[in-house]
């Protein structure tokens, strides 16, 4: 594919993907792993403190950073004028920014009372967001080719496997966004649109010099990154059941 | 004389669910207070404009407003409850198939749908915390519109009282099916998540 992401000069224009979430870790280096296949990778970014994605764009011409807080309906408008004035489609959406804990509590019967403001802050973020995504940017994904959606979500949000006793609010999150997919997978994928849900495994955080806070056992954002680029480019067999997949190719119980 | 907490009384399952409650002599309330042996959250609420499907401009707050409602507000009850709660301690919510992520067929309204799926994990971790304080759970679906509230009711009585088993009388394998939460509707089916 020729590459020609100003859309001038009469080539193809390049394959289009928006990446939330991407000023570090797992996004990031989503958007590095499709920048490398000769995507065009819109990349959200709302830290100031951070210029992990400058030097990726600076790296690769194919990245265009756009300030995008998933949370703000006028911020998802103006990255979808941007991507219809340079692309004019979308096809791939990688819907990935979360909000991953903070101070707030929010255990039932806790030590502490549960901070609601907080939960519906990270609802807000972390499970409505990708539906509002879709929803604005519906007739950009309409023009796109792939019509693929792909959603971090995670192994917490399973309900079948749920073991933890407190700390409700980033679970519940997920658990939301699943069903929130469910509900987008039972309205569009008649329409022809495929749909990844993906669990990244527990990562290890970059911080801002681009160095990692380790954790044990821990895997690497970009190694998980790559995987799930290479879940998401290729096509599955049973692109007509949703399924919640790890970075090993395994499935997870709802 | 034990008490009952129903959060609002104003449907004909939750009038019919409390009639029998008081039938067996339960005192009912519509406020926290201390000495509840069951709390009984009715909640199902819709937002004027979450009803839209993905194109047709899905409305944040109204979704915001759906998880404030359906979510926030009874858990700010059951909180202010839980210490004063005795007995069974039984805790019990509604919901419904259209928050089952395996089930749902549903396109339209996200913002309820998606905030009562929070509410079931939500249910799912909190057993896990509170069940060895003694409390325990129930999630119903009444099957609203498709069966009668009076049946529905007894449906619901009858899951909500009965205790489930333990094997700690037969070979002490530490089988408990209290800790396995669920969602069963009116017919007696469990749903799946
Ligand atoms: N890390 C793990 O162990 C793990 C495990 C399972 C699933 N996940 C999921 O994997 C994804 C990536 O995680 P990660 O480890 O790469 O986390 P991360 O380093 O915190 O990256 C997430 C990015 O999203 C951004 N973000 C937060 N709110 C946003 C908003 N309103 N609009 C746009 N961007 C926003 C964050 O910015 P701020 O720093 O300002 O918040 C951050 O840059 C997330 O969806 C996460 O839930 C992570």
């Amino acid at each position: 594919m020729v590459v020609n992401p100003e859309g001038k000069g009469g080539s193809v224009p390049a394959r289009t993907a928006l990446v939330t979430g991407a000023d570090r870790g797992f996004g990031l280096f989503a958007a590095r792993e499709l920048a490398q296949r000769g995507w065009l990778v819109f990349a959200g970014r709302v830290l100031e403190n951070y210029d992990l994605l400058d030097r990726l764009a600076a790296e690769y011409p194919l990245v265009r950073p756009l300030r995008l807080d998933v949370s703000k309906t006028d911020d998802i408008m103006r990255a979808g004028e941007e991507i219809a004035h340079v692309s004019g489609r979308l096809d791939v959406l990688f819907s990935n920014a979360a909000l991953m804990g903070g101070p707030g509590a929010s255990t039932l019967g806790g030590e502490e009372p549960i901070d609601f403001g907080a939960l519906e802050r990270d609802f807000r973020v972390n499970s409505m967001a990708g539906i509002l995504l879709v929803d604005r940017l519906l007739p950009l994904l309409e023009k796109g080719e792939m019509k693929r959606l792909h959603f971090t979500s995670s192994e917490i949000s399973s309900l079948r496997l749920m073991t933890r006793t407190g700390s409700m609010r980033y679970a519940m999150t997920k658990t939301a966004l699943n069903l929130g997919v469910r509900m987008l997978f039972n309205d569009l994928r008649p329409r022809g649109y495929t749909f990844r849900l993906y669990q990244p495994g527990g990562m290890n955080q970059v911080l801002p010099d681009g160095s990692y806070m380790r954790k044990t056992k821990a895997v690497d954002p970009a190694e998980s990154a790559a995987c799930a680029v290479a879940q998401l480019l290729a096509d599955r067999v049973d692109e007509d059941r949703l399924a919640l997949i790890d970075y090993h190719g395994r499935e997870l119980s709802f | 004389m034990g008490k009952v907490y129903i959060s609002s009384l104003e449907t004909p399952f939750a009038e019919k669910l409390a009639a029998l409650f008081e039938k067996d002599g339960y005192k009912i309330c519509t406020v926290p207070e201390p000495g509840i042996e069951y709390f009984i959250d009715v909640t199902d609420e819709e937002v004027p404009g979450d009803d839209r499907k993905a194109g047709e401009g899905i409305d944040a707050d109204a979704a915001a407003e759906a998880y404030r409602k359906n979510v926030c507000e009874p858990l700010a009850r059951l909180s202010e409850a839980l210490p004063g709660m005795v007995g069974r301690k039984r805790i019990c919510f509604l919901n419904s198939v259209k928050s089952s992520i395996n089930l749902s067929t549903e396109t339209s309204g996200y913002g309820h749908n998606m905030s009562r799926a929070a509410l079931n994990l939500i249910l799912v971790l909190s057993k896990n915390g509170l069940a060895e304080k003694g409390y325990t759970f129930r999630l119903f679906d009444p099957l609203a519109g498709t069966v009668p509230p009076g049946l529905a009711a007894h449906s619901a009585m009858g899951y909500f009282t009965r205790d489930r088993f333990a094997d700690d009388e037969w070979d002490g394998l530490g089988r408990n099916d209290e800790l396995n939460l669920v969602v069963r509707d009116a017919l007696g089916r469990e749903l799946p998540w």
